[in-house]
């Protein structure tokens, strides 16, 4: 089973919930174990902020749900990390 | 949920209390609603504390029906809009959002708040009245500068809670407050004599 243990999104969202408030409910997901987030762009009304998630495995819907339940759209997923069952032997051959 | 709601009506993020602007706002219309009839039926000599208490109470009951449901339109309409605003930048419906939540919750606790406090501030002044019926105030000449004490008071209070909130001298803003009270009184006065 394959596992998301990082996301990268770039989020829409209005001022109000302010972005402390915001990364405190997108983190108190259950999937969801730390969350980083930064400003990217300030409108007058709506603000770009990107938010990188860490978990053991993320529900994306879950995150969906609550972005659009803080009022906020997701804009796009700039970078995801999984991690697969299968374990890889890496031979470094070169030393 | 009532936690992050009395922290947007107590500390918005404009530095706009609306709490306080609605108490302080309606307290002062209740205070001087009850002084003008206080003053009114003392002057027109008024001899039954009844004939008060009814008054006094009906305007009471008026003003909390008025505050309620004219705050909570007003507000509703207001946060709707803004909400439309928003609905326009974000280019999503936002149904169901934090946000179109709080459209009615901070409309109903903002439209509680204001029609109740203009009919607690209003029903303290018409204390006394209710005191001269029960008879723990025989006199009611007595009634009646005691109600009219009580306003001055409120005034004072609420003046001097101005005072604070603006940071400048608190007895100067009570002392203000309580000249518009004596000014409401004696124009009511006047007019009574003009109008008797």
């Amino acid at each position: 089973m394959t596992e998301i243990k990082k996301l990268i999104l770039d989020v829409l969202k209005p001022h109000d919930p302010e972005i402390i408030e915001f990364t405190k409910e997108m983190c108190a997901l259950k999937s969801v174990s730390s969350l980083e987030s930064s400003v990217e762009e300030v409108d007058k009304e709506v603000e770009t902020v990107q938010i990188i998630l860490y978990g053991e495995d993320i529900v994306y819907d879950e995150v969906k749900k609550k972005v659009k339940e803080l009022g906020a759209s997701i804009h796009s997923v700039d970078g995801v990390v999984a991690e697969g069952d299968r374990k890889v032997e890496i031979n470094d051959q070169s030393r | 949920m009532f936690e992050k709601l009395k922290e947007k009506l107590l500390f918005e993020k404009s530095g706009e209390n609306i709490a306080q602007r609605y108490i302080v706002l309606n307290g002062f219309d209740g205070v001087l609603t009850v002084l003008g009839i206080t003053v009114g039926s003392f002057s027109t000599q008024v001899d039954n504390p009844a004939v008060v208490i009814s008054a006094c109470v009906g305007t009471a009951v008026g003003l909390l029906a008025s505050g309620i449901s004219g705050a909570y339109i007003t507000e509703t309409s207001q946060r709707l809009r803004g909400f439309k605003e928003l609905r326009a930048k974000m280019l999503t419906d936002m149904e169901g959002s934090v946000q179109e939540k709080n459209i009615q919750s901070e409309s109903l606790v903002i439209s509680l708040l204001n029609g109740f406090s203009s009919f607690m501030f209003a029903m303290l002044g018409t204390v006394p009245f209710f005191l001269s019926t029960l008879g723990i105030i025989p006199m009611l000449n007595v009634a009646y500068y005691s109600s009219m004490l009580i306003s001055g008071i409120l005034l004072a209070i609420l003046g001097g809670y101005l005072g604070r909130i603006a940071k400048e001298s608190i007895p100067f803003y009570a002392l203000k407050m309580v000249l518009v009270g004596v000014g409401t009184a004696a124009l009511m006065y006047g007019l009574q004599l003009f109008i008797l």
